[in-house]
């Protein structure tokens, strides 16, 4: 049973190293991050990872690899970049599984992983790792769409109410056309909340570099 | 001739990593020196000219109280007072900051010495020998630098070498291997190839195409170029044109190990070396977002 929820953005900004020297948008986006991760592993007996990626699978055998990353020791696949960046915000020692959903899955193959996760027997904590839309405006990485913010707001106030059945209608071609890499991950996330009573907090909402992102925290009453 | 690995570097209280290059900003103590022509011979003013060059990155101020080229004499005393209570003054308002001294004098070098300096910057090619034991003495850092053996204050005429590589390196190696059998710490003593000094610009080029042999010495390499003669005359560009050229040569020596840059312009000096090290891998970005937010 999922008994807390953490919500985080994943871009590479957030790992090691990446942005060279301290960068004070990053460092803000990072400690809200660390703390809404902190919270989540801290609530529960175990801590199970879900975050977009070019496919949907599991990760069960992480092991240090080339140049700093880590992946699947036997087939020596890269852990992708959503779960990287969750790995870099868990404290040493959690230890968690960890889940891939295919950015482009369809809504029925994310609810279909968010039932299964909830029907595990262990007081769960999800972390979730998801982007808003990367179109908001001029200079975001994919230009502007006047439909980013209504889309991304959308979300949003879907995760301040605690409001599955708004997540779980996102819709998955609008995402695509926004660039937005979290839709998949949110609805495993409202698949595997449903049916339970949450208090939910939305502890960072911005757009420092054109990409859309939230950290909030679900937990059930 | 196999290479020798280069190693720390240690003036005053500063130690510089053989892969972190650094600025040496001239102070001039002078009213006629040949690129700020006296613009800071009043006290005041030089004092604004140290603190500007820190706040711009110099990690050394090069205080010097005589002009290279040929003028007015200046004695000793008249050397002292130029530049002595200065580097007390310095040195009081800036403890960090290393200082180096730029004279050719043994008996300038034990007053600025007892006054604080760090280094002394012997840019005349030894023509003392005493100054090295002031170095020693005073656990004080030194620059031996190549000047064709050329008297002080004195312009290159018609000067010959059979191999000026040779020359330079078999000079230099000998003025730092004297230093340190005088006495001075092996870890604090540099080499500059000098540019423009018992050089014309045919000699310059060389010397500085001879960087990479410099820096296999193991010994570091200080480079002084800034706004010379010999970039003047390879671009065609007077005094006030020499900015761009003497940054390529900057950039261009920094990638290939030079570790000391002696340069008027500092921010712009610091930048180029800084950007030199952050492709190299030895510096990271300030600010790394681009595409990857």
């Amino acid at each position: 049973m999922i008994v807390a929820a953490a919500v985080v953005p994943h871009p590479p900004l957030l790992l090691p190293g990446v942005t060279g020297g301290p960068v004070p948008e990053v460092d803000r986006l990072r400690l809200a991050c660390s703390a809404a991760v902190a919270w989540a592993s801290g609530s529960a007996d175990s801590v199970v990872v879900v975050g977009g990626a070019d496919r949907t699978r599991t990760w069960p055998n992480l092991e240090p690899m080339r140049a700093g990353f880590v992946g699947d020791a036997e087939t020596g696949d890269r852990l992708p970049l959503s779960l990287s960046a969750v790995r870099t915000l868990l404290a040493d020692g959690v230890r968690a599984e960890w889940r891939s959903i295919a950015v482009s899955a369809p809504a029925a193959e994310a609810v279909a992983l968010g039932r299964q996760l909830a029907a595990g027997p262990r007081a769960t904590a999800l972390v979730v790792a998801g982007d808003g839309s990367a179109r908001r405006g001029p200079k975001a990485p994919g230009y502007e769409d006047e439909r980013a913010r209504p889309f991304d707001a959308a979300v949003t106030a879907a995760l301040a109410a605690a409001d599955v059945a708004s997540l779980a209608d996102l819709d998955p071609v609008l995402a695509d056309e926004l660039l937005v890499h979290g839709r998949a991950a949110w609805q495993v996330m409202a698949a595997a909340c449903a049916g339970g009573a949450w208090t939910a907090e939305v502890d960072y909402a911005d757009d420092p570099f054109g990409v859309y992102y939230l950290v909030a925290r679900w937990s059930r009453r | 001739m196999t290479a020798t690995a280069q190693c720390d570097l240690h003036w005053g209280s500063r130690i510089f990593g053989p892969r972190q290059p650094v600025v040496m900003a001239i102070v001039n103590r002078t009213p006629d020196s040949f690129y700020d022509r006296g613009a800071t011979f009043d006290p005041a003013l030089a004092f604004q000219r140290v603190d500007d060059v820190i706040a711009a990155g110099a990690e050394i101020v090069d205080i010097g109280g005589v002009k290279a080229a040929p003028g007015v004499e200046v004695t000793p005393g008249e050397e002292i007072d130029r530049v002595v209570g200065f580097v007390a003054a310095v040195r009081a308002r800036h403890p960090e900051v290393v200082i180096s001294v730029d004279t050719w004098r043994a008996e300038v070098a034990r007053e600025v010495c007892a006054a604080g300096a760090d280094v002394l910057n012997d840019a005349w090619g030894g023509v003392d020998p005493g100054l090295a034991d002031v170095a020693a003495q005073f656990g004080a850092g030194l620059v031996c630098t190549h000047a064709g053996g050329q008297r002080p204050r004195t312009r290159p005429h018609r000067v010959h070498y059979a191999d000026v590589d040779a020359d330079i390196l078999a000079t230099l190696v000998r003025l730092a291997e004297r230093a340190v059998a005088g006495g001075v710490e092996p870890t604090r003593v540099a080499i500059d190839p000098g540019h423009d000094f018992g050089k014309n610009t045919w000699h310059s080029l060389a010397a500085t195409r001879l960087v990479p042999r410099l820096v296999d010495t193991g010994w570091p390499v200080l480079m002084s170029l800034s706004n010379k003669d010999f970039v003047g005359e390879s671009l065609g560009r007077g005094l006030e044109q020499r900015l761009t050229g003497t940054l390529a040569v900057t950039a261009l020596t920094a990638a290939w190990g030079a570790r000391i840059f002696r340069a008027h312009n500092v921010r712009e000096t610091r930048d180029t070396i800084d950007m030199v090290s952050t492709v190299l891998g030895d510096r990271a970005p300030v600010r790394a977002v681009r595409g990857l937010g």
